[in-house]
């Protein structure tokens, strides 16, 4: 008797137990009604946010935007550009029709591939957003290209705000996956060799002052100051032909730059500097366009003594991170002259 | 002690009273099941319902995806029922959605009043909120149409009803309604489609079958009078029991092989089993006391002498043990010992 008291007394329990358990399963026959659960807030130190943008929306963009030039340059007319295209780019492209326009056909290098090699989506809320997409060389096997699409704000769309051309080999940084998400930076961002902001102003200094800069052991060589340097040296030996000058002015734009956090500590800048170029003939001359480019935009103009060209540069730098050992380089630009005049 | 042929009050209880108890919930589970399996069965579609009246309705971040992964939603603005929306429904609003991220969802209506859907009130009732998205509002006349806008994952926008169907998982993924044209009723509901049901008949069988199983048990073993069972099962167990050795003779046997030689037939189970029970303390047969021999008690010779004549005494044990685990002859005992004895001489002098 005394073993089956246990026994009974747990079979009640099991009994009552089950009973109970029953109850909520006839009281709702769908089950209990799901809750929202509400995500954290993403955080932009700590965990990759999503990105911005799918690669599929930013294939699209970029298609929409190529519609757009593509329109512009069978008619080698910048009007309507604007939907699409801004920043430096959007003057640089202007310019680029109007040469087109003189000449009869647009230079080759302002192609812009339709197919990428990677794209850097950042997931940073707010706005101005950028992206950074990386193009396949041209089909004549010209350099690849470093777009930058930028949203100015959440009714606006994405626009073409600048365009590097990439240096043959240039090595650049890594970035998260599409799918992952970057992050951007800023023009003060710390933590590197420079300030986005400082690393642009002293590569104007640097360009300004080819020789004399007191930053050209921050800078690795690169071709875009190689290819001024040959220029200016060429354009030199002409004006000491007849007794005159040259000087160039390189001014970092305000605000005109767009920074990315790469995967290993530094930022990729792409900013625009502006030049001005007066070159000042001798013994009473007249001072002539340098290039087809500045004939073009030159068009039917009076030359005087002196003559003042207008540059937009667009140029990539990469500042790795202040630990590193490796300097500042640039990896990609682009210049274009803008308005020739003479003064 | 209860008389034979008339079954004892526990039966009767087990039998008569636990049984059909069992026997009872046991049918009420299964038939409970059956209704969970069919007429109560949930519904592979729910749809759910409401109404709002706004220029903007956003899903909160992780509605898409409350019930299933397959969801449509659909906006209707011409079904409303004031004199008021009548008016404004000739005119047939064009209604947009977009598929979205919350934060472009939010930048987009910043400043302005939007409709949030944070869930289900019930299966068949979405809960609606209000709200102002923060930052600054954006006129309307700038900046692109909603429906053009680089941000949306997909778009569609079509006049005074629209729907679109996804299949998302993605927590963060976002429906954004918008009515170009300023507030408006709006009739809103989200249908998902449900790949896997929830399954709420199997808990029922379940339990049901434990019920039946107890049922089974109280009208057997449970009613079975203890006394009985337990007289059924003891000689039995005694039966087997007998030959099992104690922990003690198993001690003795390590001391002294020869005396634990009485190996039983037992299995290892039932050895395993006999020390269980000697841990529980289950008295058993009393163990015999390790046995010790002090060779110096003892007249070797004498033993051997008796070892040659064959004149073991049967019965006793332990001499039984020494002749069955004598592995040398008593010609070479005998010349062990003389040689012990010259031994013990030579050392002497």
């Amino acid at each position: 008797m005394s073993m089956n008291k246990p026994l009974n007394g747990v079979a009640a329990v099991a009994a009552l137990a089950l009973s109970l358990a029953l109850l909520p399963g006839l009281s709702a026959c769908e089950g209990q009604v799901p809750q929202a659960r509400r995500t954290e807030p993403q955080s932009t130190a700590t965990t990759a946010p999503a990105p911005n943008l799918t690669p599929a929306q930013e294939a699209r963009i970029r298609k929409s935007i190529g519609a757009v030039l593509d329109q512009a340059n069978e008619a080698k007319d910048p009007a309507g550009l604007d939907q699409r295209v801004s920043g430096p780019q959007l003057e640089i492209r202007t310019s680029e029709l109007t040469i087109a326009r003189a000449t009869g056909q647009l230079d080759p290098k302002t192609t812009i591939p339709t197919t990428i090699a990677q794209t850097v989506i950042p997931g940073d809320p707010g706005w101005p957003r950028s992206v950074f997409s990386i193009t396949t060389t041209t089909q004549d096997q010209q350099s690849k290209r470093l777009l930058v699409l930028d949203q100015e704000s959440a009714h606006d769309n994405y626009k073409l705000w600048g365009v590097a051309r990439l240096f043959q080999g240039a090595q650049l940084p890594k970035f998260p996956v599409a799918t992952i998400g970057a992050r951007m930076g800023q023009g003060d961002d710390q933590g590197l060799k420079a300030t986005p902001v400082e690393a642009v102003r002293r590569y104007a200094d640097l360009l300004q002052n080819p020789q004399g800069s007191k930053y050209v052991k921050e800078f690795a060589q690169d071709d875009f100051r190689n290819s001024l340097g040959t220029l200016t040296q060429v354009v030199q030996q002409g004006i000491e032909a007849n007794k005159g000058s040259q000087s160039q002015t390189f001014t970092p734009a305000q605000g005109q730059l767009r920074v990315m956090h790469s995967s290993d500590g530094g930022d990729l800048v792409v900013a625009r500097i502006d030049s001005v170029w007066t070159r000042q003939a001798g013994e009473g001359r007249e001072s002539s366009p340098a290039s087809d480019a500045e004939t073009a935009l030159f068009g039917q103009g009076k030359p005087t003594s002196t003559m003042k060209v207008t540059y937009v540069n667009v140029i990539a730098l990469y500042v790795p991170s202040a630990d590193s050992h490796e300097p500042i380089r640039a990896v990609g630009a682009e210049r274009e002259p803008i308005k020739v005049e003479a003064v | 002690m209860t008389r034979p042929g008339k079954p004892s009050r526990h039966s009767m209880i087990m039998r008569g009273i636990v049984t059909p108890i069992f026997g009872l919930l046991a049918v009420t589970a299964i038939v409970l099941g059956i209704f969970n399996a069919t007429v109560w069965k949930p519904s592979a579609h729910v749809d759910a319902h409401a109404r709002t009246k706004a220029a903007y309705v956003v899903t909160d971040p992780g509605v898409l995806p409350l019930v299933d992964s397959k969801v449509t939603m659909r906006v209707d603005a011409a079904s409303a029922g004031t004199a008021a929306s009548a008016d404004q429904d000739s005119q047939k609003p064009t209604i947009c959605m977009a598929l979205t991220t919350a934060k472009d969802a939010a930048g987009w209506t910043a400043g302005q009043d939007v409709a949030r859907v944070r869930g289900l009130d019930d299966w068949q009732t979405l809960s609606v909120g209000r709200d102002t998205s923060p930052g600054k509002s954006v006129k309307s006349d700038q900046g692109v149409a909603f429906q053009d806008s680089d941000m949306w994952q997909q778009v569609t926008c079509s006049d005074s009803s629209v729907s679109m169907s996804l299949k998302t998982d993605d927590p963060q993924a976002v429906l954004l309604v918008a009515v170009p044209q300023g507030a408006h009723s709006l009739g809103l509901e989200m249908l998902w489609q449900r790949d896997k049901l929830p399954n709420f008949a199997m808990p029922f069988y379940f339990a049901g079958g434990l019920l039946a199983l107890l049922a089974v048990l109280s009208a057997t073993v449970f009613a079975m009078d203890p006394v009985k069972r337990r007289k059924q099962t003891e000689p039995e167990q005694e039966a087997e029991e007998t030959p099992e050795v104690s922990v003690a003779q198993a001690l003795g046997n390590a001391i002294l092989p020869g005396l634990g030689n009485r190996r039983s037939p037992a299995s290892g189970r039932r050895l395993r089993h006999a020390r269980g029970q000697a841990r529980q303390g289950d008295p058993g047969p009393p163990p015999r006391p390790p046995v010790v021999i002090d060779p110096r008690n003892r007249n070797l010779v004498a033993d051997q002498q008796e070892g040659a004549d064959g004149s073991t005494v049967n019965g006793d044990r332990r001499a039984d043990d020494m002749s069955s685990t004598r592995v040398i002859s008593s010609q070479e005992m005998a010349s062990y010992l003389a040689r012990l004895a010259h031994e013990g001489e030579e050392e002497r002098q």
